[in-house]
């Protein structure tokens, strides 16, 4: 689903933030990025969703070559990816509905069939009583729980997140892993960067380690 | 399609309201300038109409030579009206002349008892059609009509001709620069407006993005937005106009018993004020489509 050869990815010319990196996620799989602050996780996510371009090596995702990939292509490999921030990047003038409807509507869904499945995806993560709030009436926990939902109301067949539990109190950071691998239980490929170690360590999922913008663990699937 | 424009259309208003004093600001610059450019054409188009009705009455004359005989004359009448600048000419007899200038003088004809002779030229009056009411046009038309058998003199109003000539490109300059200025004033006016909004609007602009919207979905609101804020700019400077029309007029009105005859000054014509406002959606078209161009690439 995701692959990555020999990508190296430079900011300004200077040190690289990823060298010669190569890995594989296949279809279907959970699987953690982890390493420390300035390893290259959020880079490489970035490079999954082409919010970043790679200046060597080749990327595959969902059957998307990114390299060769025009410009105008972009917003149509986006629509099969959904991305979860650290920071939520709610809208915070919207209602949660907006906020999760806005997914849809970029692709032009129709509006009775937007708040359908809206209002599913929002039942799904337990807030459906909060679907007309504006993000910032609502917990840590909720927004990030919002910001699944509208990652996930599009169906996407690749899930990214980085760092989603950054932000949110042990309870809280499981019952949004929860939420992830509810989701890879339906299918959909999950990443998710981290450095959480307990997480990782009691998720029993395969795990991808960088340090310095080099893979040092797990780059392929055993 | 019409969910997709009513979307941008919603989102472009709620943007206008989210915009606040920047939104009123642009607006009223907008709805400023282009009454400046509204009223150079308010101007233009009075002042061509002033002198249109003035250069009604503006005329040739061919004086003929003394001693020509009536077929003379009726062979130089017809020459005269195969011109093409020629609209209209009429032969005046210097009997019929004498009888003009007596009922000119009134009171004062007396004047004229102690002429022996009568010291008047027979003529020939010429109205011009309205497209040869040049200077280059009436010079050309006084140098063939000199050539003409039994044409003594030819006068016509070279100095006037020459200055309503001067004037009318004066104005057409001063129309399309200011107009040229103003335009261009406009558009960056809302060129930076719609900036100001899509960077307050940012965080928006990146997840739309994010979640796979093109291009042209995330920047429709801002461009429609500019459309509206434009057509709103220009409806205003038509009302601002119209009022300042009808005060004009009002004010004439009521001094008119000190002036000779009655005078008004037009509104602006249909096609004038339809064209002003698509000019103003289409300034704000194009000053929205190079923010939102710019913006959008990074």
């Amino acid at each position: 689903m995701i692959r990555f050869y020999h990508v190296t990815k430079r900011y300004d010319n200077r040190y690289p933030a990823l060298q010669d990196i190569s890995l594989r996620v296949d279809k279907g799989e959970m699987v953690f990025l982890t390493g420390p602050t300035g390893a290259g996780k959020s880079t490489l996510l970035k490079l999954v969703f082409g919010a970043e371009r790679a200046d060597e090596g080749q990327i595959l995702v969902a059957g998307w070559d990114i390299a060769r990939l025009k410009r105008k292509s972009f917003p149509f490999l986006r629509r099969n990816i959904g991305v979860v921030f650290q920071d939520y990047k709610l809208i915070p003038r919207r209602s949660v509905f907006d906020n999760v409807g806005l997914a849809l509507r970029v692709s032009g869904v129709p509006a009775r069939e937007i708040a359908r499945r809206v209002d599913g995806v929002l039942a799904g993560v337990g807030l459906l009583n909060k679907r007309d709030n504006l993000p910032t009436h609502l917990s840590g926990g909720e927004q990030q729980r919002i910001a699944i939902a509208r990652a996930l109301v599009h169906e996407p067949t690749i899930l990214l997140a980085d760092e989603p539990t950054g932000n949110l109190d042990p309870k809280t950071s499981w019952s949004i892993i929860d939420l992830f691998k509810d989701a890879n239980a339906r299918g959909t490929t999950v990443l998710i960067a981290t450095h959480n170690r307990e997480i990782v360590s009691s998720a029993h999922r395969r795990v991808i380690a960088l340090e310095t913008g080099h893979v040092v663990q797990g780059g392929e699937p055993e | 399609m019409i969910g997709r424009f009513a979307y941008a259309a919603a989102e472009a208003l709620r943007g206008i309201r989210a915009g606040g004093a920047s939104s009123v600001l642009a607006f009223l610059a907008t709805a400023i300038a282009l009454s400046i450019l509204g009223l150079f054409i308010l101007t233009a188009h009075n002042f061509s109409r002033l002198l249109d009705r003035w250069s009604q009455g503006f005329q040739v004359t061919v004086y003929l030579a003394d001693g020509t005989g009536s077929k003379e004359a009726a062979a130089l009448l017809a020459a005269v009206r195969r011109q093409p600048e020629v609209a209209e000419a009429v032969h005046t007899t210097p009997e019929e002349a004498l009888k003009t200038f007596k009922k000119e003088l009134g009171d004062q004809k007396s004047l004229l008892e102690g002429l022996g002779e009568n010291p008047l030229p027979a003529s020939i009056d010429i109205k011009l059609k309205p497209e040869a009411r040049t200077l280059i046009e009436v010079e050309a038309l006084a140098r063939r009509l000199k050539g003409l058998p039994g044409a003594a003199e030819i006068q016509y109003g070279q100095e006037w001709i020459s200055n309503l000539s001067l004037i009318m490109g004066v104005l057409r300059i001063v129309s399309l620069a200011g107009g040229g200025l103003i335009a261009a004033g406009v558009v960056f006016l809302v060129a930076n407006t719609i900036k100001l909004t899509i960077y307050a609007r940012r965080d928006e602009v990146e997840v739309l993005s994010i979640l796979g919207a093109t291009p042209s979905f995330i920047r429709t609101p801002f461009v429609l937005e500019g459309m509206i804020q434009g057509g709103l700019g220009a409806a205003a400077a038509l009302a601002v106009l119209a009022a300042l029309v009808g005060w004009v007029n009002f004010e004439l009105a009521r001094t008119s018993h000190l002036l000779v005859g009655s005078v008004r000054i037009d509104r602006l014509p249909l096609s004038a004020a339809a064209g002003l406002e698509l000019f103003g959606i289409a300034l704000g078209w194009i000053g929205s489509r190079i923010s939102t161009g710019r913006l959008l690439e990074k």
